[in-house]
């Protein structure tokens, strides 16, 4: 752009006019996006705000009704078929349970990043597609080592 | 891109309040309360419907004192568990005790967002729709694990760690089918899904194209609702309730209401994306171009659509409730196996399956 102003003063004047005349319609475009993106979210907004007034309305109804549990404190001790609560519930839990969410954390952006490239398929061809393959390969082999090497086993 | 201020109108004008089309917020509550109180119905009527389908599966008379045929059963559970007291164990973590349960119903209600009942007749016609349910779907684990850690029990936190364990073992294969979906429908808008399975009729379906799918999905979001054969969480042999131990009153009525809500969702889901959605699949030559009142035709396609499409869901909630009261309950360890050895290398291969027939098609 910078070297035609000097050269062609005909050029400059055209694009200093369609720049104006593109903004002008770009500031139009970006109020009706903007139109366009709040009233697909203003649901979203609003139902977020709506339901957990639901969910939490129902927790103080109870208030007026209910006896007080003060008379009994067994009523709050923690439930183990009718003996009294041994040790503390916090302290140990089966090592087993942990690697299923570290397994879990792979996949799971593994299928999200493969959501934009599932749309547009005409769009990509298939350059697009082989090269989203390979990505899946790459993880697909680290399934495998974790398979093999007994993550998943005597769970 | 240019947009029109007419398009902007189009999606606006959701149902027929012409009025408040400058203010957008006002627009949408209406619709949503509407919402709302169409899920509540749906919710009674399937636990009516499951406790009538169970008592004939197991040759007994269901409830029958409640309302005429049992149908305010539901309503009489719920007044109940309204009433009772609310017990906060002892040296639990009240806040997170409380807000649990919370979290899980605020996820699966959010899901109601994206399904749609008719052409114009979805709450938010996003264009990442199924996108929004899966990633809101992963929500609920959480609130799962707030209500078993805080509830200062052993078999509490046991069934809360298992029940997350299983939510998030079945998303992967979840997220990957309905992957497959959007390849094939170009969209991730439940609109366009829906639209794509209308063009012939019947054999439209995404059910012909992904056999595979629908079963799988059927399974996952079996897995996902936690119920049988999936029903590990609420083993009253191993785990008194798990995770819903301690709770009593609304709290567990919550707990309840998330088991059918995500039933609910599921089989929408299942509808909207393998089945169909609001088109009639009988091929019939639109008849409605005969009538040249167009704002009654609006009306009877719509109400058509919502007829439709819950026709399709109750489909559904029949199989699963009848798979509920038929198979017996697997174990954990079969659980996992299932979901990340079986379940997971079968839906990596179905995409590629479907990417193949896309490119050849291309």
């Amino acid at each position: 752009m910078k070297s035609f102003n000097g050269s062609n003063p005909h050029l400059s004047i055209f694009f200093s006019v369609c720049r104006s005349a593109s903004k002008e319609r770009r500031e139009e475009s970006e109020r009706t996006k903007w139109a366009l993106v709040m009233s697909e979210f203003a649901p979203i907004c609003i139902y977020l705000v709506i339901s957990p007034l639901v969910s939490l309305i129902p927790l103080g109804v109870p208030f007026p009704f209910a006896s007080n549990s003060s008379t009994y404190p067994e009523k709050l001790s923690a439930y183990e078929c009718g003996s009294d609560p041994s040790g503390d519930a916090r302290s140990r839990f089966d090592i087993r349970f942990y690697p299923v969410p570290i397994l879990f954390i792979i996949p799971d952006p593994e299928v999200t990043f493969s959501f934009p490239w599932a749309v547009p398929p005409n769009k990509i061809d298939l350059f697009g597609s082989w090269s989203m393959m390979a990505f899946l390969l790459i993880l697909t082999i680290g399934s495998l080592y974790e398979w093999k090497r007994g993550a998943l086993d005597r769970e | 891109m240019i947009i029109d201020s007419v398009e902007v109108e189009t999606i606006n004008s959701f149902s027929k309040l012409e009025l408040l089309k400058e203010v957008y917020g006002l627009i949408s509550i209406l619709p949503i309360l509407t919402l709302l109180l169409g899920i509540t119905i749906e919710v009674l009527v399937i636990v009516w419907l499951e406790r009538e389908i169970s008592a004939s599966i197991q040759q007994r008379i269901g409830p029958e004192y409640a309302g005429p045929l049992g149908l305010l059963q539901a309503i009489a559970d719920g007044t109940k568990l309204l009433l009772k007291e609310d017990i906060l164990p002892s040296r639990g973590d009240i806040s997170l005790f409380s807000i649990g349960p919370s979290i899980a119903v605020i996820s699966v209600l959010l899901s109601f967002l994206v399904i749609p009942l008719g052409y114009h007749f979805v709450l938010a016609d996003l264009s990442i729709g199924v996108f929004l349910w899966i990633a809101i779907s992963s929500i609920a684990p959480i609130g799962l694990l707030m209500a078993g850690y805080s509830s200062n029990n052993k078999y509490s936190f046991s069934g809360g760690l298992r029940a997350a364990a299983q939510s998030i073992s079945y998303e992967i294969p979840l997220t990957f089918f309905v992957l497959a979906i959007s390849l094939l429908s170009n969209s991730s808008s439940t609109v366009d899904i829906v639209e794509a399975q209308s063009k012939y009729g019947f054999f439209g379906w995404n059910i012909w194209r992904q056999p595979i799918g629908f079963l799988v999905f059927l399974i996952s979001s079996l897995a996902e609702c936690e119920r049988l054969p999936f029903d590990l969480l609420e083993a009253e042999e191993e785990l008194v309730a798990g995770y819903q131990t301690e709770y009593s009153g609304i709290k567990y009525g919550l707990f309840y209401l998330v088991s059918y809500l995500n039933l609910l969702v599921s089989s929408l889901f299942v509808t909207v994306l393998y089945l169909g959605g609001w088109n009639l699949s009988i091929p019939y030559i639109s008849f409605f171009d005969f009538f040249q009142m167009n704002k009654a035709v609006g009306i009877l396609e719509m109400t058509m659509g919502i007829f439709i499409t819950l026709t399709k869901a109750y489909l559904f909630l029949f199989i699963s409730i009848t798979i509920r009261w038929t198979l017996p309950r697997m174990r954990m360890d079969q659980l996992l196996n299932l979901g990340w050895k079986f379940l997971l290398p079968i839906s990596l291969g179905n995409l590629l399956l479907t990417t193949s027939s896309q490119l050849v098609s291309l």
